[in-house]
């Protein structure tokens, strides 16, 4: 039983920090309607932002460089690449998104190379016992953060100038731009928002027990896709349900991938898609996309 | 010649190849009510695109011409500079942000204006229509087709524009519906908003404005005050569905092929 607990705990913390990600995502297509494959890039960089940092200045304002560093890089796409092709289809954005993530992973895994960057956090790989269960220091860090991230955002969205803007243009950008909302600045913020959540979300990918910053991280990233798919690419709510679901079956498929050997290895890294393909086809909006809701 | 109040002069649009406005020269001045009538494919809803600089949605742009408010170049500014100029538009079939509250939308419409503006706002919106008061935190998609304009206006009053540009208000709506809505397009008015008001549905159009355009594919075919526009035979004859005998002879000679049951 007390194993059964523990996966789910890490199961829940892993998946508060796919749901940082695709919190993300779904600010971004919220915002413009694309949706940004090149979001695991950005991650990527804010992880190696922080991983190049920590040493000669210290871990917290490191991650807070990190922060900077990939809100930055997400503005600087937005402003230098999608903003020149504002107006065409969005499949098209979309496929943009593929080339800039192309090359900055490139760029990424070149300067990485073979390494496994350490992120250099306090919380190493102490671990907290109550009773049968014990947790490690960074999965409990993992789920606060995620927790206190996530709620300030909610409330930004729903409250602040800027989060009625958003909602506004992610309805209809036409209208939002005749009462006089400013699109260019809408998606730039939401481009470096879905940046800043995407470089935590990488400290808290890269901290024990996986051994740190390294290529494949990219590819841990990618799981937030099914997240924010599940969940319904357009809700914030769909986000964080569809962060948990990921995490957790993730963390219940690797944890009895003994008792499931006739099913092969690597199922935990399978899981997520199959709970994905099993949700759209009950529902194919996900679980909170939006139905057309409008009398006329 | 410019002066006080929205100018439009000269202004001819079009999408890609498609000329949609041909040199058309309006004024609205200063607190006036100025509609502009037409048929579907006139230019219309171009002509406020043009003005609220949201062509580009559409794939069109001005080829010539200026808008001007108090001499003031409109047409080279993105969209949100004109609504803090001081010009906003109700678009056409209401656009309401149909996700959000009834209160949501109100302050999307106040994004540009500071807090003080906006409470201010507020009050003057929820006195000319209490019932959004009421439904404030309603989603505006669930509101009927008659609160949704009400609210389309609302919230477009909420950035405190000196020229309301109104596209089709009383589209789609039951004729009494339609007429609170005019009522109240008159009191913003008399509250010292100027209206460009476009419509089809012209009689309810003239009776509200000074003066009137008639258009007719991308050009301005007929103008002037609007009570001798409606007294003329052309605007009374197709605008108004008014039939006098030359008319009811036309209409004769049309009719002689009846309309037959498909029998498919």
């Amino acid at each position: 039983m007390s194993t059964f607990a523990e996966i789910l705990l890490n199961g829940l913390s892993l998946g508060s920090v796919y749901a940082l990600i695709a919190l993300g995502f779904v600010v971004i297509f919220r915002a413009t309607e694309v949706v940004n494959f090149a979001h695991a890039s950005l991650l990527l960089a804010g992880g190696y932002v922080t991983a190049v940092l920590h040493d000669d200045i210290g871990f917290w304002p490191a991650l807070l460089a990190g922060i900077a560093g990939a809100a930055l890089v997400g503005a600087a796409v937005e402003f230098l690449v999608m903003r020149r092709y504002r107006g065409s289809d969005h499949s098209v954005l979309a496929i943009v998104t593929i080339g800039v993530d192309i090359l900055l992973t490139t760029e990424l895994t070149r300067r990485i190379g073979t390494d496994v960057l350490t992120l250099g956090d306090p919380w190493g790989d102490a671990v907290l016992k109550a009773g049968p269960i014990s947790l490690a220091h960074t999965r409990i860090a993992a789920f606060v953060a995620a927790a206190l991230l996530i709620t300030a955002f909610l409330l930004a969205f729903r409250y602040t100038a800027w989060g009625i803007a958003m909602r506004a243009a992610a309805e209809s950008a036409e209208t939002a731009a005749l009462m006089g909302v400013r699109l260019g600045r809408v998606s730039l913020g939401a481009w470096a928002v879905a940046g800043g959540l995407a470089a935590v979300a990488a400290l808290f990918l890269t901290v024990f027990p996986t051994p740190g910053l390294e290529r494949a991280t990219s590819l841990a990233a990618l799981k937030a896709f099914p997240a924010a798919i599940l969940g319904g690419l357009d809700s914030t709510t769909g986000a964080l349900v569809g962060g948990l679901t990921v995490g957790v079956t993730e963390s219940l498929a690797t944890g009895y991938q003994s008792d499931l050997t006739f099913l092969g290895r690597g199922l935990g890294d399978l899981a997520p898609y199959l709970v994905m393909v099993a949700i759209l086809l009950v529902r194919p909006a996900g679980l909170f996309g939006t139905k057309e809701l409008a009398r006329v | 010649m410019t002066g006080a109040g929205l100018v439009v002069r000269d202004l001819s649009v079009g999408y890609g190849p498609v000329r949609a406005l041909r040199r058309v020269s309006l004024e609205v001045p200063e607190g006036a009510v100025v509609t502009v009538l037409g048929g579907n494919g006139a230019g219309k809803s171009t002509l406020l695109r043009a003005i609220s600089r949201t062509l580009a949605f559409h794939g069109g742009a001005v080829t010539e011409g200026t808008v001007t408010l108090d001499d003031r170049r409109l047409d080279a500014l993105p969209p949100d500079r004109v609504v803090a100029a001081g010009v906003c538009q109700v678009p056409e079939g209401r656009r309401v942000f149909a996700r959000m509250t009834v209160a949501d939308n109100l302050r999307a419409g106040a994004l540009g204006g500071t807090r003080a503006g906006r409470s201010a706002a507020l009050d003057r919106v929820h006195e000319l229509f209490p019932v959004l008061a009421e439904r404030a935190n309603q989603r505006a998609g669930l509101l009927s087709g008659g609160e949704q304009q009400m609210l389309a206006v609302a919230r477009a009053l909420m950035a405190t524009p000196r020229v309301l540009l109104l596209d089709e208000p009383s589209l789609g709506l039951a004729p009494l519906m339609a007429r609170r809505i005019a009522d109240t397009v008159r009191e913003i008015n008399t509250q010292g908003t100027s209206v460009l008001l476009v419509e089809q549905n012209a009689a309810l159009a003239l009776r509200l404005a000074t003066r009137a355009y008639v258009l007719e594919v991308g050009e301005v075919t007929l103008s002037g005050p609007a009570a001798e526009l409606a007294a003329s035979d052309e605007v009374r004859r197709r605008y108004l569905g008014v039939v006098d005998e030359d008319a009811a002879s036309d209409a004769d000679r049309t009719t002689d092929r009846t309309l037959t049951r498909w029998k498919g």
